[in-house]
């Protein structure tokens, strides 16, 4: 019974040491931190990904046709682009947590191809285009 | 070691960091964004008034005898309970009975608009009047229902004048009333200003304007009513310093969740594209598709808003942009008082269909509805907003509350 405890115990340690000296502990940490903030880091990247497209928008308005009206749009569209910012914070923030570049790549990625249902849109978000 | 700190660098990462730009860099930004936007602190924007004759406004604004029947006041529709609006969807005028929601259950004349609140209208660059802008200054001119007619030059003394002559308002219906106003004459209306004046000359009311305006009792004529209706209301609901006008000047600061709102406003939202300026008002006419509750100023559940007055077919469904000041206080919201909160006028102007249920509409109110959307071709459209977006936002507004 004593034996089979003190088994039991050093088996333990040497789990426990491999899990912090081994950096195994990663792998759940990261699982968890991914799961904890996929919803989170998806909407910093829709509303950035939004962003810059009406901003893209609004400046080829101006470009168009430059009055008044187009040129508040644009300075409204300009103020929206705190919301890459914003991303962009959200981002060093899960780097310094420990999550690496790709790893958020994988979790872009995730809220990217969300809606992907079809083939044509993978290949719109792979294909090479020259 | 190693691993404890890690630990602890991950527990100060989760807990220590904003994940949000320094707050000193969205308050500067929102600053400057506001400034561009018009926006000037409430010192600037109120006009004179004279002390005298906002005392006499008063006494006018509180009494019935301003209305025909002598059963309407000004204050019946515009409370203080309710930021100077009456909480109604649609203003409950003649023969209504008590204030506030319990006077929608009388049997008064609908007035088939929302109650606008008073704040800001006595300032100096307030230049477009009621929702439909019938009363608007264009040049130095004011252009009115009274045409060349008008006593002044004033806009806010034009507009107070109205809703002495508007049946329903405070005007009953009567076989007298009907007779005079079928023509829709000026010599009407002055006919029954000199009536109302006759009243206040031989009230107490009419030596104190007398003296107050340096007149003979005789010599009295609506134009020193208005003006001293004008006077009380620049007095009483001159714009104040809100928490948003003191963060502008540097004195206070916002909630995270408040300067979050206003850079939505001026942003994404683009709210500031029509709610611009000191007043948060372009005071031009645009069409926000909103649902139309109560008959309608054009009856059977329609509105033509702006066209009432300007005949021109662009101007169908289209209403003078709000002014913000007290916005959170002044509900129920648009020009048919639809809408109870500000999550939904917010709403309304990037996802309206959200606020309709078009299968339990006939297919008259349906075409209606299309006929409204396809108006509002060349309107800015706010980018998406968020659930969260849409409470800021509306955190935002509340900052601009000092009533």
């Amino acid at each position: 019974m004593f034996r089979s405890i003190r088994s039991y115990s050093v088996f333990s340690l040497l789990l426990l040491l491999a899990f912090i000296a081994g950096n195994v502990w990663t792998v759940p940490y990261k699982w968890l931190l991914m799961s904890a903030y996929q919803t989170e880091y998806g909407e910093h990247v829709f509303r950035c990904d939004n962003a810059m497209r009406e901003h893209f928008v609004a400046k080829t308005i101006v470009t168009e046709n430059l009055d008044r009206p187009s040129i508040v749009e644009l300075k409204s569209a300009e103020l929206a682009l705190i919301d890459c910012h914003d991303y962009d914070v959200f981002r060093k923030k899960l780097l310094t947590m420990g999550l690496t570049e790709n790893e958020l790549s994988a979790m872009g990625l995730d809220v990217i191809e969300r809606n992907a249902s079809e083939l044509s849109e993978i290949v719109r978000l792979h294909e090479i285009r020259y | 070691m190693k691993s404890a700190t890690k630990i602890l660098v991950f527990v100060f990462a989760y807990f220590g960091f904003t994940h949000q730009a320094p707050a000193g860099v969205k308050e500067t930004l929102l600053r400057n964004a506001a400034l561009d936007s018009g926006y000037l602190a409430p010192r600037f924007v109120n006009s004179e008034y004279s002390l005298d004759l906002s005392i006499i406004g008063k006494q006018l604004f509180e009494s019935d005898i301003l209305s025909f029947g002598r059963d309407t006041k000004c204050s019946t529709c515009h409370l203080e309970e309710f930021s100077s609006a009456d909480g109604l969807p649609n203003a409950i005028g003649v023969g209504g009975i008590g204030a506030g929601p319990s006077r929608i259950l009388s049997d008064g004349a609908i007035v088939p608009r929302n109650t606008l609140p008073l704040w800001g209208r006595g300032a100096l660059d307030f230049p477009a009047f009621f929702w439909d802008g019938k009363v608007e200054l264009v040049d130095g001119r004011v252009i009115s229902q009274f045409g060349d007619h008008a006593q002044t030059i004033d806009p806010l003394s034009v507009a107070v004048a109205l809703p002495s002559l508007e049946i329903r308002e405070m005007v009953a219906s009567s076989g007298e009333v009907d007779h005079l106003f079928k023509m829709e004459s000026v010599e009407a209306a002055e006919y029954l200003q000199e009536l109302l004046v006759g009243r206040i000359i031989s009230d107490q009311l009419g030596l104190a304007l007398a003296d107050a305006n340096k007149v003979e009792l005789v010599d009295l004529n609506f134009t020193h009513v208005a003006e001293a209706l004008s006077h009380h209301i620049r007095r009483e609901f001159a714009l104040q310093p809100s928490p948003f006008s003191l963060f502008i000047d540097g004195q206070n600061t916002l909630s995270e969740l408040e300067i979050q709102g206003g850079l939505v406003f001026y942003g994404k939202g683009r709210c500031s594209s029509c709610h611009s300026g000191p007043h948060f008002s372009d005071f031009k006419y645009h069409n926000i598709v909103v649902p139309q509750v109560g008959f309608g100023k054009n009856g059977f559940g329609i509105d033509y808003g702006r066209f009432n007055v300007t005949q021109l077919p662009a101007d169908i469904y289209r209403f003078r942009t709000p002014p913000l000041s007290n916005v959170a206080e002044t509900g129920p919201y648009t020009h048919s008082g639809a809408l109870t909160g500000l999550p939904e006028v917010i709403i309304s102007h990037f996802d309206p269909l959200r606020l309709f249920d078009t299968r339990n509409m006939d297919a008259i109110r349906r075409r209606e509805l299309y006929a409204r959307i396809r108006s509002t071709a060349g309107e800015p459209i706010p980018n998406f907003l968020t659930e969260a977006d849409v409470e800021a936002l509306a955190a935002f507004l509340g900052s601009l509350t000092f009533n």
